[in-house]
Formats: structure tokens, sequence, C-alpha cells
């Protein structure tokens, strides 16, 4: 029963990571493929999260925790590298 | 075992609201309103996972490391969308 | 079946990060192959190589290649049909390999029952770490320098590089109020290298990270070109003199005693990470 359960809510989360690839490759522009990249890296946190609620190890959590501080990061730095112009100084 | 129910409860709402922000990203039209998906849906599915972990595990580290990924997250898709949304109108 | 979706969206990642046109969206396919093969390292119970994929193969790379593609002037990199057949050939070479080495493996007693044995006189709990600081601290020693240099290496060169920034005070909010967190969950991170999951080199790619967000907003560190000088040396500093202290007390180039063996690899992983840190952050910015 257990067992099932886990395995359908294992199957959504995987479920919702294709998607988001399916989005990359399709994305007509290339803020599309980001955007979709980012779904990727919530999707991934909440698998770790998952595999934390069925394993009970704690350091899925860490690994949680670093995907969550760096997850952001990539998305502004595209923002702000990709979309924007050069600028001199700092 | 009512906490452990309610629990799983928890998490399949919340992969369904992820699920449910990936289809808004793959069907809807323009570039903002995938935005929108992404930053709405997702994080209210993220909310209910990290809601589920809380009640199923009773250690006070692991209530507080999952909070700071959960404040993380919000203010990450906060951000995020706000930069990429700027970044596009003003320079594309 | 979780895994083996998993491994096919890795190798369809990989395909296309190959094999599409713009130069930048292979980048992006490159960033989400870094994470789905964290993912598979979760999945097949590696978590401390599953948490450096996930920091420094999908994040801190992703930053350089975004910086990469677009000081770049040429758009389509094509590659020669020559450098590709040899790539190939190489790729295949491995591949017969890999292949002949898993049909023909045996269970036997490997190096890890050995490894196990041996914990308790490396001053560590944790198996990675042990072999990373401790029976191996030669190996490690030396990967610290081939990093030193190759971002010494990066500055000689001199060239001008551009920086790019965002001037907006959300930003600058957010960033000052996510330094202490991310400097803090770092130190956590290397402190956990000793008995669990975590290391000096991830604690230090996600400080790096940290100090990335910090200069996107426009801000500069406020410590002198000296002081980074010092923190990119530390690593390869204290670790060679460490090692040069025992070998000099007669224990043996970087033969740890017992009693002292546990502050001692404590003091080595401090160095590690802020050089890591400050390290990654030069070769992001290209220059102090």
């Amino acid at each position: 029963m257990m067992d099932l359960v886990y395995g359908l809510l294992l199957f959504l989360l995987v479920l919702n990571l294709l998607l988001g690839l399916v989005r990359v490759f399709r994305g007509p522009e290339l803020v599309d493929s980001m955007m979709a990249s980012l779904l990727l890296g919530t999707g991934g946190t909440a698998l770790l999260l998952a595999f934390f609620k069925i394993t009970k190890e704690a350091y899925y959590i860490n690994l949680a925790l670093g995907f969550a501080l760096l997850a952001g990061v990539v998305g502004v730095a595209f923002a702000i590298i990709i979309l924007g112009k050069s600028k001199d100084g700092i | 075992m009512a906490f452990e129910i309610l629990s799983i409860a928890f998490m399949f709402i919340g992969a369904i609201f992820l699920l449910a922000g990936s289809i808004g990203l793959i069907r809807l039209k323009d570039t903002y309103s995938r935005l929108h998906a992404l930053t709405k849906a997702d994080v209210l599915g993220f909310g209910f996972i990290v809601l589920s972990c809380i009640l199923s595990t009773d250690l006070l580290s692991h209530w507080i490391k999952l909070l700071l990924v959960w404040l993380l997250a919000i203010s990450y898709s906060a951000l995020v969308g706000y930069a990429l949304a700027n970044r596009k109108k003003r320079y594309a | 079946m979780l895994d083996l979706a998993l491994g096919l969206m890795l190798f369809v990642s990989a395909l296309l990060s190959l094999h599409s046109k713009d130069t930048m969206k292979s980048g992006v396919f490159f960033i989400i192959f870094g994470f789905l093969s964290g993912l598979i390292w979760v999945r097949l119970e590696a978590p401390d190589v599953a948490l450096v994929e996930i920091i420094l193969g999908s994040a801190i790379t992703g930053l350089l290649i975004f910086k990469l593609v677009k000081g770049s002037k040429q758009k389509d990199l094509k590659a020669f049909t020559f450098t590709r057949l040899w790539a190939g050939f190489i790729s295949f070479l491995i591949l017969i390999f890999m292949l002949f080495h898993l049909t023909t493996i045996e269970r036997q007693d490997r190096i890890a029952s050995l490894v196990f044995e041996n914990l308790h006189k490396s001053g560590v709990d944790s198996a990675v770490n042990a072999v990373l600081l401790n029976f191996r601290g030669y190996d490690t020693l030396l990967e610290v320098g081939v990093i030193t240099l190759a971002i010494f290496g990066l500055l000689s060169l001199g060239l001008k590089r551009e920086a790019y920034y965002w001037d907006n005070p959300l930003l600058k909010g957010f960033s000052r109020l996510l330094l202490p967190f991310i400097v803090f969950f770092s130190l956590y991170i290397t402190y956990l290298g000793t008995f669990s999951v975590g290391g000096a080199f991830q604690g230090g790619a996600l400080l790096a990270g940290g100090l990335v967000i910090f200069a996107l907003a426009g801000q500069a560190l406020p410590l002198k070109a000296s002081i980074i000088y010092i923190f990119m040396m530390a690593g390869l500093g204290v670790f060679s003199l460490i090692g040069l202290l025992y070998a000099l007390l007669g224990y043996g180039f970087l033969t740890y005693p017992l009693e002292l063996s546990t502050i001692s690899i404590m003091i080595i992983e401090l160095s590690i990470w802020i050089s890591t840190a400050f390290l990654l952050y030069t070769a992001y910015r290209g220059k102090l």
C-alpha cells in the first residue's frame, strides 16, 4: 500500500521534470529555456524532499538546502549577464 | 497516524500544484504568462511539500532547515521573476 | 522506473547539449545535465558526489558558461569534423573499456573494506574525508595546487574583463541579506565533512556562489587585493606547511600522529574552504 502511494508520488514529481525538459527543448526564445530549467530546479528540490520523507535520512535536507541556495543564483545571473548590456566598472 | 495521512495528503497536493505549474509552462502562449505560471503555482506546490516534510519529522534542527529552504525558495522565486521580466522588457 | 526516467532524461539532455544550433542553448542544457546527474548520484547513494555535482557542476559552471558565451564574438561555434571524430573515438574506447569492466567484475575484497578497518586511525568519522585528507592527502595537496596555479595563470593573462551588474535596490538588499546565511551554511557544510556528508570543497563552492550574487548587484567586497591574494593561497600554503612540519618532526610528510590528526584535518579543511571560495570567485570575475 505505502509503496504504491510513494511510487505514484515519485511518478508525479518526475513527470513534472519531464514536462520542464519539453519546454526547454521547445522554447522559442532563450528566456523560456532558462525559465524551464528553473522549474527543473524547484522540481529537483521537491524530489529531494520527497526522498527525505520516504527514507528519513537527514542528509537529504542538507542537499536540498544547498540546491535551494544556488538554484536562484543561476537565474539571476542569466537575467543580468545574458539579457543585459555590459558596463565598465566593478 | 493522523499526522502521517495528513503529511502524505499535503505532499500529493504539492505535487499536483507543481504539475499544474509545468502544464502552464507548456500550454501558455507568451513568455510573461509562462513566467506567471512558473513563479506562482510552483511556489505554492513547493510550500505544501515543505509542510508535509515538517509534519513527518519531529527534530527542531530539521524544522529550522526546512523553513530556511522554504524562505529561500519564495524569495528567489520573486527575485528571479522580477529580474527576468524587467531585463527582458528593457533590453530584448 | 524512476531511475530509468532519470537516466533517459540525462541522456537526452547530454545529446541536446551537444547538438543544438545555438551555443547559449547548449549551455542551458549543460546546466540541466549537471543537476540531473546530481539527482542520479543521489539515487546511487553517493551524496558527497551529488553535493559537488549540484553546487559545482550545475551552478558555478553555469555562471562561467554565461560569461564565456556573452563575451565570445563568435556566436555559433562549429567544431571541425576531425575533432568530433577524434572525440567520438576516444569516448567509444572508454565505453568499450567500461563495458568490459562491468561484465568481468567479481565480488571480492576491494579497497573499501580496508578503509573502513582503518577509519578509527584517521581522526575523522566520515570515510570519504578520511580517504581525501588522510590516506591520500598527497593527492589532494596536488589537486589544490592545480586549482591555485590555474587561477593564477588566468590572472596573469591580464585580459580586459567586462563586468556585468545590475544597479537595483532589491537585488542589493537581497544579496546583503543572503551573504551571512551562505557563509554560515558553508561553514556548517565544511564542519559536517568530518563526520557526515559535506566537505571543504563543497562549502567553498557554495560560498563562491554567494560572493558572485554579491558582485552581481554591483558591489565590491570591502577587502584589499593583498588580503584576497592571501585567502587564495591559504589552502596550498597551510596544507604544505602542516605536511612539512610533520616531516620535520619525524612523522613523515603528511602523516599525522593519531592524537593530533583531528585538529590538523580541521585546520586544513578551513584553509581549503576559504581558498576554494576565493579562487572560484576570482575565476568568475576574471580579475581581482
